[in-house]
């Protein structure tokens, strides 16, 4: 019977941890959908986990919390967009000086609000409600697994399929796609390239601004500097892994959530932390090298493929 | 010619520079803008950050200080930037090379300026080693070298911490912090009153050797190609992907160095928690520097008196330190916008052609 708690309790949290790598992973694959490389979800994360949890407090209201999250972090994005698409700026060099930009700010807007560098705990921030499923609830292992979460992680399965009807069936979603795939292509039959990928930007903004919201408003119940810990890279890494397909990133992401749930659960025994908390990371990177090769290889098996089917006429 | 003329025609011979001038005084003027709504003190925070660096000897020398890790972190980035590549590791192996010195330095013995020099060569090697885990996926496997490096820089700060925690560290100190190095593994100090060690020379050392290797040796003619043209590098029988991991190789051995040098000069003891974040100054100052080594002390310099001036702010008045970060991401960017004031070049180089069409 500990087995069974004890899985339970590892998925329950898998589920949980979920979520801000979905809100990431999807909104980075809108950028990329759109051909860019937006490699500040990290940052834009960190700012609307502050501005969430900063606003829900002056306000005590969970609406003005979330608007001040989404449009922080839509706000970030967009001018990410804006310095690299149209001002010219390299995306990357962007992208990294925008998460350092995030890093610096947050700790300078939360200092002069509580006087503190670490975190918000002294503001009474909201946090979104759990939701007990009626039905799933009595379940008894799938109930203690799937009900109970946060508001917003059954948004997170929500916004999966939005985002996936959104760009396969939507006409935006195809003009991102067709901006993505060829520039010139897409210009040529008179669609605004960069008004739909800076339009991609905010959209990116602000489905990653929901990832930051749960952190603070609903993971924690307040804002501390080090919270988003890499997940805006994870997720990133899960969208690029499962090459931008909504339905495999998602899943993805929950594998790399059970990584990061199973050393969270792993911590609460008497182990060195340290290896344990290393573990995500070093995860992440063996995925990058172990999707990479196996791609490699499929990519050398079709190029035989071809080199034979070109042979077997003649 | 008149006056007006040869003014213009300087502008636009300069203009990279005055640009770049620009993107810094956009950047702090936009801060100084917000600072001047939310602080009570708006010309205290002025005064701390443009003349409080300068006020004592002390104060002075925390630029200098402050500048010797800096600049080997601006090296590091020069080599990964003169091959075109985001290797971000320098923060990683900068820690890591800290965890590598205390262990020398606590459990070798060796008479000294052998002992910190060979402590500083071995760290160096381990920076090396760390930073070409990113640069090897990234070209065998095309692994995006930012997320990998970022993730590397992550395991790093977890094992850095793991050994200082469970190993080197001084159980009777109250903090996590590994006892002090013997005297003779330390660099000595070498102005009164501050805390300059004997690192600075190895840095000039350093700076020259890098100069050298990047502009005057057939391989760094090769790395710059490899990273510039890879195309073209390949076609005349260049070796590239041989040339791209070892000049980051050579970046991580400079950034570890740095580590090494930091934690013997100024510290005296490890007790690193977390990044010091010397990586971002440092691509910050090998952009400046447009990827020249011989530059970057002079940027390390401008970047460390921002940096002095923050940390004077944050202590005398009610704004932290963090903002100078912020400025620092601004001028990044702004500097990389290569449409900012391309307009006003271009009406300049014009209106130039059309004063020389006028003198003919």
């Amino acid at each position: 019977m500990f087995t069974m708690r004890f899985l339970a309790s590892l998925l329950f949290s898998t589920v949980r941890l979920s979520t801000p790598l979905i809100f990431s992973s999807m909104g980075g694959l809108i950028t990329r959908k759109s051909g860019s490389n937006n490699i500040a979800l990290e940052g834009t994360m960190l700012i609307s986990a502050m501005s969430g949890a900063v606003c829900s407090a002056y306000s005590q209201s969970l609406v003005v919390g979330l608007l001040g999250a989404v449009l922080s972090g839509l706000l970030i994005s967009v001018f990410m967009g804006f310095m690299s698409l149209k001002m010219q700026a390299d995306m990357t060099l962007t992208g990294i000086s925008v998460n350092r930009l995030s890093d610096g700010l947050t700790i300078f807007i939360i200092f002069l609000l509580v006087g503190d560098k670490g975190t918000t705990i002294k503001l009474p921030s909201l946090t979104f409600p759990t939701v007990s499923i009626p039905v799933i609830r009595e379940i008894p292992f799938v109930g203690d697994v799937l009900s109970g979460h946060n508001l917003l992680t059954y948004f997170a399965f929500a916004v999966v399929l939005g985002v996936w009807f959104l760009i396969y069936k939507t006409p935006l979603g195809l003009k991102i796609r067709a901006v993505g795939e060829s520039e010139k292509a897409a210009e040529s039959v008179g669609i605004n390239v960069i008004g739909i990928k800076i339009l991609a930007f905010a959209l990116t903004g602000a489905i990653c601004s929901l990832g930051g919201a749960y952190m603070s408003m609903g993971y924690l119940s307040w804002f501390s500097a080090s919270m988003i810990a890499g997940r805006g890279f994870i997720g990133m890494s899960a969208m690029n892994l499962s090459n931008a397909r909504p339905f495999r990133t998602m899943f993805v992401a929950i594998m790399f959530a059970g990584v990061d749930a199973l050393s969270m659960t792993l911590q609460t025994l008497n182990l060195p932390p340290e290896p344990l908390q290393m573990l995500p990371y070093l995860v992440t990177i063996i995925a990058l090298v172990v999707v990479a090769r196996h791609d490699m290889k499929q990519e050398e098996l079709k190029k035989k493929e071809l080199a034979m089917a070109k042979k077997e006429p003649a | 010619m008149s006056f007006a003329d040869t003014m213009r025609k300087n502008i636009i011979k300069y203009f990279e520079a005055i640009r770049v001038a620009f993107a810094v005084l956009l950047a702090i003027g936009m801060i100084m803008i917000v600072i001047f709504f939310v602080s009570d003190q708006p010309m205290d925070v002025l005064y701390w950050l443009v003349i409080g660096p300068v006020t004592t000897l002390r104060r002075f020398g925390t630029i200098i200080e402050l500048l010797i890790p800096l600049a080997f972190c601006g090296l590091g980035m020069c080599m990964m930037f003169q091959v075109n590549r985001f290797n971000l590791s320098c923060d990683g192996a900068f820690f890591i090379a800290g965890s590598a010195t205390a262990i020398l330095a606590l459990y070798l013995d060796l008479p000294p300026v052998i002992f910190p020099a060979l402590i500083i060569a071995v760290s160096a090697l381990v920076g090396g080693c760390v930073t070409v885990i990113p640069a090897y996926i990234n070209e065998k496997y095309k692994a995006h070298i930012v997320v990998s490096s970022i993730m590397l820089n992550y395991v790093l700060l977890y094992l850095g911490r793991f050994l200082l925690i469970h190993w080197l560290k001084d159980p009777t100190f109250s903090y996590n912090g590994t006892p002090f190095f013997p005297e003779h593994a330390l660099l000595t100090r070498i102005v009164k009153g501050t805390r300059i060690h004997t690192g600075i020379f190895i840095l000039v050392l350093a700076v020259i050797l890098t100069w050298l290797l990047v502009y005057k040796t057939k391989i760094g003619y090769n790395m710059r190609y490899s990273g510039q043209n890879a195309e073209f590098a390949r076609y005349v029988g260049i070796d590239t992907k041989k040339y791209i991991l070892s000049a980051q190789f050579i970046g991580g051995m400079l950034a570890g160095m740095g580590g090494a040098i930091e934690c013997m000069g100024i510290y005296q003891q490890l007790n690193w928690e977390v990044h010091l974040g010397y990586g971002f100054d440092g691509m910050l100052i090998a952009i400046i520097a447009k990827n020249n080594p011989a530059v970057v002390p002079i940027v390390a310099f401008i970047i460390s008196y921002l940096r002095a001036g923050g940390d004077l702010v944050n202590r005398m008045t009610d704004v932290p330190t963090e903002f100078v970060s912020v400025i620092q991401s601004l001028v990044v960017i702004f500097i990389a916008a290569r449409a900012l004031l391309a307009p006003v070049r271009h009406r300049l180089l014009i209106r130039d052609s059309m004063a020389e069409k006028g003198a003919n």
